[in-house]
């Protein structure tokens, strides 16, 4: 081990701390002000960026269980970073200082294009600016106290194994205490910004009182559920409700603070509090959402009972203004995600909600608290705006949503569509009467007809339990003589419109997949 | 003295950034079982592929092992097919972006035989999946081929003998296993040189989002039963 090896690891750990301590003191000030969060926002960027396949993993991906994982990818390609400036610093100690300035107009950057509704630019940028200064300046002290030591890089070894003390003009007490107190200020900035950034905590969510509905959820029909093991439960729990959606960290929005802006091709501009939605009147209704990006088979389909107030009655009090040719309705997300929506969805007489309530309780934060849109029959990429802060009436000439600017389609229906829940791929089943079941969705055309079909066999009409409504998805059986060998099941749904879901195979981009879901099992 | 006191500090900034990571990496999940699985990953549910454990999807090329790994990641380096690529599709959808399977995606496509289409089922729970390459299926006699177009019973059984129930990172693949189509599969060797019965791996731990997959040179037949 030689020395210079030992000031270089010196001088990377200390670079390390630095940049703890910038990016600590950053998340602490983007929690403090609103603004951008520097880990949050490169991190969000690189979603936006992503091309392609990557795109798709990340949609994908990200939206159930992996968001921790790019955030912890950033820390660590920080840290990476953090570690070659300080070991490149000891001997080049401008290129250091420049490759930490580069790190901090990252951030900055990062938060001058990305989303955010911070309300200016100043806020926006301050966090990225904390991280920029703190780490540049850290860096530089950590570099000058390890300079001597550096220089000291000629002498041979043998000098060197005659020293017991440190190189003249290095105190390593002094350097200790100062990279300590980065790694302390990195840590309380950090601790900081999860005790005062989180929003609200979530007992707080759970201690609102959401009123009740004045037009309560007709009470579920008997059977509506297949009496089968292994089928979906009739109505999903939040818990396990599929959650797809671009953000890194999930928002904690305080309810007190949140409003809910009207506004666009209105007579009158509206500016609501939760307290003005809980004070109007509530209507609960058990709707299915789907997400586009479920394939064929797929799981990105849940059913729950919502609590929220009729979209359209809070566009009849901001009237849409006449002769405005408004036809559709840009809203937008606290992290300032655009959704695109018809307007005639919204007044047509569906049960449109701005949520408040999923299952009996205050929206959860992945769902959106406090407030989300519901629409029944549209995918949730065109309609189901989570967190919505801006809600503008306007024209679909007029503006581009985040996801039609990303090759889906401006208007997306749901597509009828049915899925086998039982039996599972490639099942083992024994010969005899057999049973299969699964869900068909149409949503707000509802569904009329399953049929199944094996092998190659004539299509057979299912047995459809109790239907909901037309808003939701409805469950369906079939019993079948299973001889032994391998078998295929294949399923297809007809909507109360007459329509035969379609055999033709699409995948989930431009506005959602098609075809008739199959399962192979062997009966024995 | 001095080099202690510089090693302390260093064992501190690498322990306080390991706090560091570990706090900001878990900050999005102050409530983990909200909306971290979607529907399929509950036995009740859906019977689609859940999704990856999160570990092994930071990085899907880590943890490839076999002697062509390297040469596949030179010749599909970006892309739906590339290692990346094929992390995010079904298996099934994944291997159609495979340069390297054609012949297989035809086979389990319905398009070799029609009556034989393992698309969606493939795509529907989790599996281990031996995949041969397209050079494998080539030293198969053409009269063979030609007799599994019509005879869809041989068909499937020599394509599910090649699945195995659950996903078997290359840690866990060495072993006898039963496989869909119940006979035992034989996986042997150690580090980049595994075997599946007869056949070499020649990548394997490929993953896609419901099966992991293991590229291999030979196609695998079912032993008698």
């Amino acid at each position: 081990m030689t020395v210079s090896r030992r000031h270089r690891a010196a001088g990377a750990a200390g670079a390390l701390l630095a940049a703890g301590a910038g990016l600590g003191l950053g998340e602490l000030t983007a929690a403090l002000v609103g603004g951008t969060s520097p880990v949050v926002g490169v991190g969000t960027q690189l979603i936006d960026r992503a091309p392609g396949p990557a795109k798709d993993w990340a949609v994908k991906n990200l939206g159930t269980a992996d968001k921790p994982i790019l955030v912890g990818t950033v820390l660590a390609a920080v840290a990476g970073y953090a570690l070659i400036t300080g070991a490149i610093g000891v001997s080049r100690r401008r290129v250091a200082l420049g490759m930490t300035v580069v790190l901090g107009a990252l951030a900055i950057a990062a938060a001058a294009t990305g989303r955010s509704l911070a309300d200016s630019t100043v806020t926006r940028l301050l966090p990225g600016i904390v991280t920029l200064v703190v780490a540049t300046a850290g860096v530089g002290l950590v570099l000058r106290m390890l300079r001597p030591a550096a220089r000291s890089r000629g002498r041979s070894p043998d000098e060197w194994s005659d020293r017991t003390d440190a190189p003249a003009g290095f105190d390593r007490r002094r350097f200790l205490a100062t990279t300590m107190a980065f790694g302390a200020a990195g840590a309380a900035g950090l601790a900081g910004s999860l005790l005062t950034g989180g929003g609200v905590d979530d007992s707080a969510r759970r201690a609102i009182r959401i009123p009740r509905p004045g037009s309560p959820a007709p009470a579920l029909p008997a059977g509506v559920a297949a009496d089968v093991p292994g089928v979906s439960s009739f109505v999903t729990p939040n818990r396990t409700f599929y959650r797809v959606d671009t953000l890194l960290t999930v928002p904690r929005v305080d309810p007190r603070s949140w409003r809910l802006r009207v506004h666009g091709l209105v007579d009158r501009e509206l500016n609501l509090s939760f307290g003005d939605l809980l004070d109007r009147r509530l209507v609960e209704r058990d709707i299915t959402l789907t997400c586009v990006s479920n394939e064929v088979g797929g799981p990105y389909v849940g059913n729950a009972r919502w609590i929220g107030v009729p979209i359209a009655e809070i566009l009849r009090e901001a009237g849409v203004r006449a002769g405005s040719d408004a036809d559709a309705v840009k809203s937008t997300s606290v992290d300032g995600l655009t959704i695109g929506t018809p307007l005639a969805a919204l007044t047509d007489g569906r049960d449109a909600l701005f949520a408040v309530a999923m299952n009996n309780e205050p929206l959860p934060f992945d769902h959106g608290f406090p407030v989300r849109m519901v629409v029944p029959g549209l995918y949730g990429y065109v309609s189901a705006t989570k967190w919505i802060v801006d809600f503008e009436v306007t024209r679909f000439a007029d503006f581009t949503a985040y996801w039609t600017e990303r090759d889906w389609a401006e208007e997306a229906p749901i597509k009828t569509s049915s899925r086998i829940d039982v039996p599972k791929a490639f099942a083992r089943i024994k010969a005899g009467r057999a049973v299969a079941a699964g869900v068909a969705w149409a949503q707000h055309r509802g569904i009329s007809k399953v049929d199944v079909q094996v092998d190659d066999g004539p299509w057979q009409p299912a047995t459809l339990a109790a239907e909901a409504s037309i808003d939701t998805w409805r469950q369906w059986t079939f019993r079948w003589d299973a001889t032994p060998g391998t078998h295929k099941l294949t399923v297809r749904a007809t909507d109360r419109d007459g329509q035969v879901q379609t055999a033709d195979r699409a995948r989930p981009r431009p506005n959602g997949s098609s075809g008739w879901h199959n399962v192979v099992v062997m009966v024995e | 003295m001095q080099s202690n006191l510089i090693r302390r500090a260093g064992l501190a900034a690498v322990s306080a950034s390991l706090l560091l990571l570990a706090t900001a990496a878990c900050g999005s999940e102050d409530e983990p079982s909200a909306g971290s699985a979607p529907a399929g990953s509950s036995s009740s549910s859906a019977p689609a592929a859940s999704s990856s454990p999160s570990d092994t999807m930071a990085d899907p090329a880590m943890n490839l092992v076999g002697p062509g790994c390297a040469d596949y990641a030179k010749a599909v380096p970006s892309g739906k097919g590339s290692v990346e690529g094929m992390a995010q599709d079904p298996v099934a959808v994944a291997a159609s972006n495979n340069p390297l399977l054609k012949t297989l995606v035809a086979a389990v496509s319905g398009k070799l035989n029609s009556k034989v289409n393992l698309v969606d089922t493939l795509n529907g729970a989790e599996f281990t999946v031996f995949a041969p390459v397209d050079t494998a299926f080539a030293k198969i006699p053409a009269a063979t081929i030609n007799k599994l177009k019509t005879d869809d019973k041989t068909l499937t059984s020599i394509l599910t003998y090649h699945v195995v129930p659950g996903q078997l990172a290359p840690d866990a693949v060495v072993g006898k296993h039963a496989t869909v189509q119940k006979g035992m599969v034989t996986v042997g060797g150690s580090g980049d040189a595994l075997t599946v019965d007869k056949a070499k791996v020649i990548c394997g731990g490929v993953r896609t989002a419901n099966a992991t997959v293991y590229l291999i040179d030979s196609v695998l037949m079912p032993p008698a039963s």
